[in-house]
């Protein structure tokens, strides 16, 4: 074989043997110091508008000769009503099914021969429509970009396969640990609005293609879109080739109130069962709900103690549970915000009979960040240093700083977001973090999802002296 | 702006006419890079990228699963985490000093090799190299049972999370147990056995380390926003005192495993449909044919156009999903097909709407438009995977251990350009009677079959 002949050659040309005696290497127990610092310049956007009011921004970047263009809508699953869960996100799949002239092969081929992507897509908060395509294709790829967009045909033969991979989606949702912890937290944290409402077979096989059509024109409006654009392109060549395909495009924002604050599920900590016979591993998410979102005082504070708590591999909760005790192969913990403010979520998997004590030790882990191991300067400085050293590289592409900006625009964050960061980390007192944790997570009321084997591990669980509710595959009630 | 200077040049490019009709087109690439080796062996690869003030270092040994004694399988990989455990001169979790200075850190097992990398702020290069040149050279000083039983745990419970508790997780066992014969290099998957794992004791890791983990036996790759001459200084600094060992000699070749018929495996499990896999032995990873088959599976399962789906899904709806692709290694390759069984429908009768597309790929051939639309997506391929700094670093260590070429990606992408449907046509043939055709299915459903 040519390969391995070439790669034997070159190992044996590179074997020197060496003769030299021990010597001293206690130089090497110094840690080495740094290099000059080289200064770091955040990427601009720049921005333009359509002549129908759309925002558009452009990152530029040249090293690659492609380009990216999302089409960005602040709507998504939060509009769906409780009799057709899942509409948005399966309008927004729909799209790319039939377009204009195309039929879901005809989309496909175009987009090969223009070595292009394009991807359609709902979640819970937004919707996107994006294109990437190499730069020297960016006219005839927007042009496709536009037909998907603007020219659904909506056509019920590609429901109908869409609605069986649908379907067979909710079987496998049920049937895997981590998807059943997902359904189940989001059931036991939103209730029966936004993230809670679970999609189930009922919505799909009610769910008519009329439905997605006015769904796709109520919501998908100019009105409720942004474009952002990366890579080797800049503003003054895209911005006519946008204006000529979406700069006539009509429909103003839809009125739908998005989410607000949802009340904290539990009034004191509980244990939440989902049975899965036989699992090896016990899926577990201790989670609460916050008062605060990024916008308040204390979002910095909070985030940077929960930093030192779980939210990188060398903080307490993983340091503990793997480093320590071996029970897992890893434990985070994270503050996230939506649309209703935060939630605070430490997850991991453990082997089935360690379950119980690593919920003792997670409690244990969060009332002792409060008593008696206070957060200390050394994990502050550890937790700023990764944040801070870390920000750079993630501006190598240019979809960091594009998406940070729409995350700005829907959760309506200060224009200076993402200019003040890393002066916001900075900011954060060993105090401010401390009172935080003791405010804002520390408290006595937190939910604590299982799933794993109930017949090996719910004598276990009783011995916690919490009350243990029973759940179904799909977070409800037993 | 980030930066304007094209860091990968593209040297020539092929045009798309503006009627739609597909051209071939003619692309190359290239990523600039030096390297040179120390005297103790240890090959070094430095890529300039200033468009960040980052720096990626990554490290390959030749080492990984397929090199594994008897009675230890997932060794190569228990080893790897006992490599962030703290060596003679930084006795501590490797995580602790480098997550404090920003860096982005981790390490990967497979059949065929283990790497190890490190992202940091350019400024800190210096403790990159001192982090990674001590472990190299003094990890056995550090080392203690505790740290190798905790290990132990944690490994097990990767097996756990991976892929027992994960629905379909057990398939790479059973395919690469049935593909390969008991005492092959790829017989057991890289995560290795519960009881092999639990069986290492430190004369294992002793001995391993001294064999494999030596500075001729390994490859650093550096890229990112250095100076040349700093860099340069720094790795004969920290590593340039270490000492090389005796040659190892890593499994390279083996005489192909041929399968001469098929061999049909049912499982049952707690997953919720039933999928079937189907499997043959292909050309080793660069080998001719590779990226022929690597085509195929494009025109077999990429996009609502491709054969595959259109036959199994658009038309008959006989399964929810297939993906074919071929899993790329040193000793040899295997391709897969896999889909999933809609309702109603039989995995066996899957199987057979498997068996026709390719019965009628065999006698038929596939199109030239078709190889086209292929080849124009595998060089954007490029472009896109190559987008990233760290991505850089570790293509081109790559490509110099597993080719002797460190300058391979052009021939790399030529490779792709180059692929004919007659060239496609002499691959299919790997795609014979020979094959392994796994089935998993859920318990219930399987016991209903026998009505």
């Amino acid at each position: 074989m040519r390969i391995s002949s070439a790669l034997i050659a070159i190992l044996t040309l590179g074997y020197v043997p060496n003769t030299q005696a021990s010597v001293d290497t206690s130089w090497r127990a110094t840690t080495p110091e740094p290099l000059a610092p080289r200064a770091f310049q955040l990427p601009e956007a720049q921005t333009a508008t359509l002549s129908n009011g759309i925002e558009v921004s452009v990152v530029e970047n040249h090293e690659m000769p492609l380009v990216n263009v999302r089409l960005a809508f602040d709507q998504g699953g939060w509009t769906d009503t409780e009799d057709h869960v899942g509409l948005a996100s399966v309008t927004l799949d729909m799209l790319n099914e039939g377009a204009g002239d195309y039929d879901a092969a005809g989309i496909s081929k175009a987009t090969k021969a223009l070595a292009a992507n394009i991807g359609c897509g709902a979640g819970d908060d937004s919707a996107s429509v994006s294109l990437n395509v190499l730069a020297k294709n960016m006219e005839p790829g927007l042009d496709l970009l536009a037909t998907v967009m603007l020219e659904p045909t909506f056509e019920q033969d590609d429901w109908d396969i869409m609605k069986m991979d649908r379907i067979a989606g909710l079987a496998s949702a049920r049937n895997n640990p981590s998807s059943m912890a997902g359904r189940a937290k989001d059931r036991l944290q939103y209730g029966d609005t936004y993230k809670g409402m679970l999609k189930t077979e009922e919505d799909y096989e009610s769910m008519t293609t009329e439905m997605m059509k006015d769904w796709w024109s109520t919501h998908l409006t100019p009105g409720n879109a942004r474009i952002y654009v990366g890579g080797d392109t800049s503003l003054e060549a895209v911005l006519p080739m946008l204006e000529a395909r979406f700069g006539a495009w009509t429909g103003a924002a839809s009125d739908a109130a998005k989410p607000s604050s949802v009340a904290a599920n539990v009034d004191q900590t509980t244990i939440f069962l989902v049975d899965k016979p036989g699992a090896p591993q016990s899926v577990i998410n201790a989670f609460r709900r916050l008062d605060i979102s990024p916008t308040s005082d204390a979002w910095f504070d909070t985030y940077m103690a929960n930093m030192m708590f779980g939210g990188m591999f060398s903080a307490r909760l993983n340091l503990n549970l793997r480093e320590e005790k071996g029970w897992t192969y890893g434990a985070r913990s994270g503050v996230r915000s939506d649309y209703t403010r935060g939630t605070w979520t430490a997850s991991t998997s453990v082997k089935t009979d360690t379950t119980a004590d690593s919920i003792s030790e997670i409690l244990r882990e969060v009332s002792e960040a409060k008593t008696t191991r206070p957060f200390t300067a050394e994990e502050l400085e550890n937790a700023s240093g990764y944040l801070l050293g870390s920000r750079p590289v993630r501006y190598e592409n240019a979809g960091t700083l594009l998406g940070e900006l729409q995350g700005n625009w829907l959760y309506g964050l200060p224009d200076d977001w993402i200019t003040a960061y890393a002066d916001n980390i900075r900011a954060v007192t060993l105090e401010g973090a401390q009172a935080a944790w003791t405010e804002h997570i520390q408290a006595a009321e937190i939910s604590i999802l299982v799933v794993g084997d109930k017949a090996t591990i719910l004598e276990g669980l009783q011995g916690l002296g919490l009350t243990i509710v029973h759940l179904d595959s799909d977070g409800e009630s037993l | 702006m980030l930066t304007s200077s094209a860091l990968i040049a593209i040297l020539t490019w092929g045009c798309a006419p503006k009627t739609g009709k597909i051209a071939q087109t003619n692309a190359s690439i290239s990523i600039p890079f030096e390297e040179y080796d120390l005297d103790n062996g240890l090959h070094v690869i430095l890529s300039e990228d200033h468009s960040v003030p980052f720096v990626q270092v990554n490290l390959w040994y030749r080492v990984g699963a397929k090199d594994e004694v008897e009675g230890r399988s997932g060794f190569a990989h228990l080893f790897e985490h006992l490599m962030f455990q703290g060596s003679e001169h930084m006795d501590g979790e490797y995580f602790g000093p480098l997550q404090r200075i920003g860096a982005r850190i981790n390490g990967t097992t497979n059949m065929d090799r283990t790497n190890y990398f490190e992202g940091v702020p350019s400024e800190q290069l210096p403790l990159a190299l001192w982090l990674e040149a001590d472990r190299m050279g003094f990890l056995l000083p550090a080392l203690t049972q505790e740290k190798l039983d905790n290990q132990k745990l944690v490994v097990r419970n990767e097996r756990r999370q991976s892929y027992e508790n994960r629905p379909y997780g057990m398939t790479w066992w059973w395919l690469f147990e049935n593909l390969y014969p008991d005492g092959h290099p790829y017989h057991i998957p890289t995560i290795g056995k519960h009881e092999d794992i639990d069986a290492a004791n430190l004369e294992d890791v002793k001995d391993f380390f001294k064999q494999w983990y030596l500075p001729n036996n390994a490859s650093l790759s550096v890229s990112g926003d250095f100076e040349p001459a700093e860099a340069k200084a720094l790795v004969e600094k920290y590593f340039g005192g270490l000492k090389s060992g005796p040659q190892p000699t890593p499994i390279l070749e083996i005489e192909p495993t041929v399968l001469a018929e098929e061999k049909v495996i049912r499982k049952t499990d707690d997953v919720p449909h039933h999928k079937v896999w189907l499997a043959w032995h292909s050309p080793a990873v660069y080998a001719a044919g590779d990226a022929e088959l690597d085509t195929l599976s494009s025109i077999l399962t990429a996009g609502k156009d491709s054969r595959l789906y259109k036959a199994l899904i658009e038309e008959t709806q006989i399964a929810q999903d297939v993906e074919a692709y071929q899993v790329s290694m040193l000793l040899g390759s295997f391709y897969v097909i896999e889909a999933t069984a809609s309702e109603g429908n039989s995995p066996d009768d899957v199987v057979a709407a498997i068996d026709k597309v390719i019965a009628e790929l065999k006698a038929s051939g596939v199109t030239e438009e078709e190889v086209s639309l292929a080849k124009i997506n595998w060089e954007a391929s490029f472009y896109r995977r190559m987008q990233t700094i760290s991505s850089k670093a570790n293509q081109l260590n790559g490509y110099h251990v597993q080719t002797g070429n460190t300058d391979y990606i052009g021939t790399d992408l030529a490779r792709f350009m180059n692929v004919t449907p007659a060239g496609i046509a002499e691959a299919t043939k790997h795609l014979g009677a020979g094959r392994v055709q796994l089935h998993i299915g859920p318990q219930a459903a399987t016991e209903e079959e026998g009505n």
